[in-house]
């Protein structure tokens, strides 16, 4: 449904400067969740925002359900009004000076050949009802709380079914409990609407509960693109790696390599000591390499239990209660580790003998 | 078509050469008339430059390649404009001081303390910066001259003084009028800064344990100085450029700034205009005014570092007078006597006298209507015909291009779109009258033929159009500002192209500053005296323009009764004004005079 090719875009002339989006290609098919996931500055929205038309790339061909809409070489620009898509804004963007149903009510009037009044009211009616907010049309825009409001601009961007969704970061204005409501009811809806969706978010959590793919962007490149499940238990570099999820990062070089076929893992040396990691990408002996691991998957052992691979003696240096989980701020030689526990226990200052698991550790390249 | 000459994709400015989609128009008709207005204002500009490097009248009618700099050479030897330069800028400078004296005060009052009867102080203000200098400048004297001066002759009866104690007619007193014109001015502007600052900055200086006093020295005085600079500057500007009340109080006894002396150079009556001469003396004048507003604009930046933008609901500490409320509205009082009251009264004593007199019982006596109907009624007649055009099509024409300017330069992505925005600002920079003088010329002398407006009111409508652009396309860029893009951006995800964006989003949300902005355009054509005296001839008189002449030739009294009308004419265009701002609420901060 959206097919976007080699975009390209630079703000500004000189195109000697990193581009605010580099060479970006990718495929969302119908009713898939995509999320574009990265720093602010990444180029996430403003991919976003070529899609919808608001921004001209320099370069790359984007199709919107198999229709050209964009194309440097062939000359192809399809304004913005006439792209029939559906958008969420961060701000919403709900005009204050229109009720309720008039906000919704906005793209249908412009479509051309007109629409009969009472078509555009049963339509209206629908979308309200979708987003549950019937029996509030006449309200004007504003007295609507910011849940609504966000309803609204879902409403008015699905009152023209449109075949593609747009969403830039519409739950960053919500605060944390309504954000996780919305983020189940948004996901159920797309579902059951059968859209292709492109979303954009900073918030890793929401990407991970939401997506069916999630694309991770850095300073406009395309990191990489997969399953929430893989883009979690098996980030591609240490760049996503240490986005997602909080990740200890502690680097090193190859030390040697499992001979074994198949085998997968080697051992990395650094400051803090020799360690069995897995591999996704082939390595060779000698490489630098950054050792990552997970804070929740760094275990803590006995103070007489020992390991034979992948222990470490530390020593505590803060501990942070987060509700659920004790956070550790631990030094194991010149490095702090973070870790999370489910046990309070331990006091600055006190010994800890550490564990990371080697099915757990991953060796990147740098 | 090369890539360079494509207009760059606005939102829903893109599509060439295919028929599937729709083409948006507005885009394109904006960047038209923009471009069209600059040509003009950069044009009138230089044709002023242009002209100034001729000396014979004949060798511009001819078109001729005669170029000399004779011209620069007598305006820059002649000692004469040295001491008009020097008159000029001390004029300015009094000018400046005595609305700081006046003006800052009275904003931190309204702003940072608890004194009652805010409301009123706003509407005396608004009054203030509404009524024409002029007015102001014909009741000062009345008061303060040498020879009829009321003050002057109760002093020396008191005394028993031989001469006058007081004469207005000196670029101190004028500096002063002028002053208390501008204090009205100098108070919106800084009350919009001590509305803006941030009470946090203060509350911190407080819970440091500072003092009131120490407070303001160390807080508020160094956050608030870039904005009064501002303010000043700004007020200079109109200090240096102001006509009219140099013009009624300062012509009487020879005492001339660079506006009167500009317009005396084109107007003479006993020689032939000396058009080059006055061309190059407004051309050395540009490069002043465009560093004075180069700094004015640093200012305006250092302001904007520290104003609170959330615009959330917070209440600023207000100081508790106590006592001082007596004192506050003391000086309160003062100023609305020097600025308002107390000249009007002597233009309305002066309008019911047929022949001035002191204030006496047998004056009092001898008071009548008959100015008032002995007033040269054909005349005043095409002059309000002439004003209502005015009022009615220059808001109106000035709006549109506004719009049309800020949309361009703050929406489109047209590449150095900035200058645009340079070209609205450079009437405000240069002052009116050599605007006025260049449109003159290029009416006499390029457009004689093909576009015959000299001596008509569409002159005085143009003129009056570019000299407002500065201000409304300010107003509208503030307004613009504040309406979130994303809301536009909606609309054209709706389908809509920019005409239907400007009809069912930017108009109804701009539309109190709108109002606003073509209601204070409106008044400000309706008092503007200084183009239309350069342009206007026998046809295209304003009601303005009436009471100059009958001053200038010498009829007080008819003068001041038709004056007086001009006031009471505008009281209900004031409580229209008052109504709407209220309601409209807008950031009051850049009033332009």
């Amino acid at each position: 449904m959206i097919r976007i090719e080699n975009l390209s875009l630079w703000y500004g002339a000189d195109r000697s400067l990193p581009p605010a989006v580099n060479n970006l290609s990718l495929e969302i098919k119908k009713g898939e969740f995509y999320t574009l996931l990265g720093p602010s500055g990444c180029g996430k929205t403003t991919t976003l925002r070529s899609v919808a038309g608001l921004e001209e790339p320099q370069l790359g061909e984007i199709y919107i359900d198999d229709e050209l809409v964009f194309s440097d070489k062939k000359q192809v620009r399809v304004p913005v009004y006439d792209r029939n898509i559906g958008m969420v804004f961060q701000s919403y963007a709900v005009w204050p000076h229109m009720t309720v149903f008039n906000n919704v009510a906005y793209p249908l009037k412009n479509e051309r050949p007109r629409l009969s009044q009472n078509a555009i009211r049963d339509r209206v009616m629908n979308a309200l009802a979708l987003v549950k907010l019937d029996g509030f049309e006449n309200r004007p825009a504003p007295n609507l709380s910011g849940g609504q409001q966000q309803r609204l601009a879902l409403a008015r961007a699905l009152v023209r079914e449109p075949k593609i969704l747009l969403l830039d970061e519409p739950l960053s204005n919500l605060d944390a409990k309504l954000r996780e409501e919305m983020c189940v009811e948004l996901r159920e809806m797309i579902k059951r609407l059968d859209v292709a969706t492109l979303y954009v978010t900073h918030e890793q959590m929401e990407a991970l509960s939401m997506s069916d793919t999630i694309a991770v962007m850095n300073q406009g490149d395309l990191l990489q693109e997969s399953s929430p499940l893989e883009i979690y238990g098996a980030p591609r570099n240490s760049f996503v790696a240490n986005f997602i999820g909080k990740s200890n990062m502690i680097a090193g070089k190859v030390a040697s390599v499992d001979p074994a076929a198949g085998a997968k893992t080697c051992v990395v040396e650094t400051s803090i000591g020799n360690f069995t990691c897995r591999w996704l990408d082939a390595l060779e002996v000698g490489r630098d390499v950054t050792m990552v691991i997970r804070s929740e998957d760094v275990a803590k052992l006995k103070p007489d239990e020992s390991v034979n691979v992948n222990g470490a003696d530390g020593t505590v240096g803060s501990v942070l209660f987060l509700g659920d989980i004790f956070e550790y701020w631990v030094s194991v030689g010149d490095i702090d580790l973070r870790i999370k526990l489910e046990d309070g226990d331990l006091s600055p200052g006190d010994a800890i003998r550490l564990n990371f698991p080697e099915e757990r550790c991953l060796a990147l390249t740098r | 078509m090369a890539r360079s000459l494509r207009l760059p994709a606005l939102p829903g400015f893109g599509v060439r050469g295919d028929r599937k989609h729709r083409v948006d128009m507005l885009p394109r008709v904006m960047v038209g008339l923009v471009c069209a207005a600059s040509t003009i204002i950069l044009g009138l500009v230089l044709m002023m430059i242009w002209m100034s490097f001729y000396k014979e009248l004949d060798d511009i009618l001819d078109f001729s390649f005669n170029f000399s700099l004779v011209n620069y050479v007598s305006v820059l030897t002649d000692p004469f404009n040295l001491r008009v330069l020097i008159d000029t800028l001390l004029f300015a400078i009094i000018a400046v001081l005595v609305a700081g004296f006046f003006g800052v005060p009275a904003a931190w009052l309204a702003e940072r303390t608890d004194m009652p009867g805010k409301t009123a102080l706003f509407t005396f203000m608004t009054i203030g910066l509404l009524i024409p200098g002029f007015t102001v400048a014909m009741g000062w004297v009345f008061l303060l001259s040498e020879r009829i001066g009321i003050i002057n002759h109760f002093l020396k009866n008191l005394f028993g003084l031989s001469e006058a104690p007081f004469n207005i007619a000196t670029i101190l007193g004028m500096g002063c009028v002028e002053g208390v014109a501008l204090a009205p001015l100098t108070f919106v502007m800084t009350a919009a800064l001590f509305r803006s600052m941030d009470p946090s900055l203060e509350e911190a200086s407080y819970a440091s344990g500072s003092n009131v006093l120490q407070t303001f020295r160390r807080v508020t005085l160094p956050l608030i100085w870039p904005g009064i600079m501002a303010a000043a500057i700004y007020a200079f500007i109109i200090g240096f450029a102001a006509f009219d009340i140099p013009a009624i109080i300062g012509w009487s006894n020879r005492i001339y700034t660079f506006s009167t002396i500009l317009y005396i150079f084109v107007n003479s009556d006993s020689e032939l205009p000396n058009y080059g001469y006055a061309a190059a003396m407004g051309a050395v004048m540009i490069p002043l005014a465009i560093l004075l507003s180069w700094w004015y604009t640093r200012m305006q930046r250092n302001v904007a570092r520290y104003q609170v933008i959330t615009g959330k609901g917070y209440r600023p500490r207000l100081i508790k007078l106590g006592r001082g409320v007596y004192l506050a509205w003391g000086f309160l009082v003062v100023y609305l006597c020097l600025g308002q009251v107390v000249p009007m009264a002597a233009l309305v004593w002066s309008s019911l006298l047929s022949f001035f007199q002191q204030p006496s019982l047998r004056a009092v006596k001898s008071l009548s209507l008959r100015n008032y109907e002995e007033l040269p009624w054909e005349l005043i007649a095409t002059g309000a015909k002439n004003t209502a055009i005015l009022v009615v099509l220059a808001p109106t024409i000035v709006l549109v291009l506004s719009l049309a300017f800020s949309w361009v330069v703050l929406r489109s992505r047209i590449r150095h779109r900035a200058i645009f925005d340079f070209f609205a600002f450079l009437p405000h920079a240069i002052p009116n009258i050599i605007f006025a003088i260049g449109l003159l010329l290029t009416s006499l002398f390029v457009f004689k033929d093909y576009l015959p407006v000299y001596g008509t009111i569409w002159l005085i409508l143009i003129g009056f159009v570019i000299v407002r652009l500065s201000y409304g396309t300010r107003m509208m860029n503030g307004a613009l500002i504040q309406v979130h893009r994303e809301l536009e951006e909606a609309s054209y995800i709706s389908g809509s192209r920019t005409w239907g964006v400007f009809r069912t989003v930017l108009i109804p949300l701009l539309s109190p500053a709108m109002m606003y902005a073509w209601l204070w355009i409106a008044l400000l054509s309706y008092r503007e005296l200084t183009m239309a005296t350069v342009l206007g001839g026998p046809e295209s008189s304003t009601l303005s323009m009436v009471v100059f002449g009958l001053w200038t030739v010498g009829g007080m009294g008819t003068s001041s009764a038709l004056t007086v009308i001009v006031v009471l004419c505008l009281a209900p265009l004031l409580a229209l004004y008052w109504y709407i701002s209220r309601k409209a609420n807008v950031i009051r901060e850049e009033h332009g005079a």
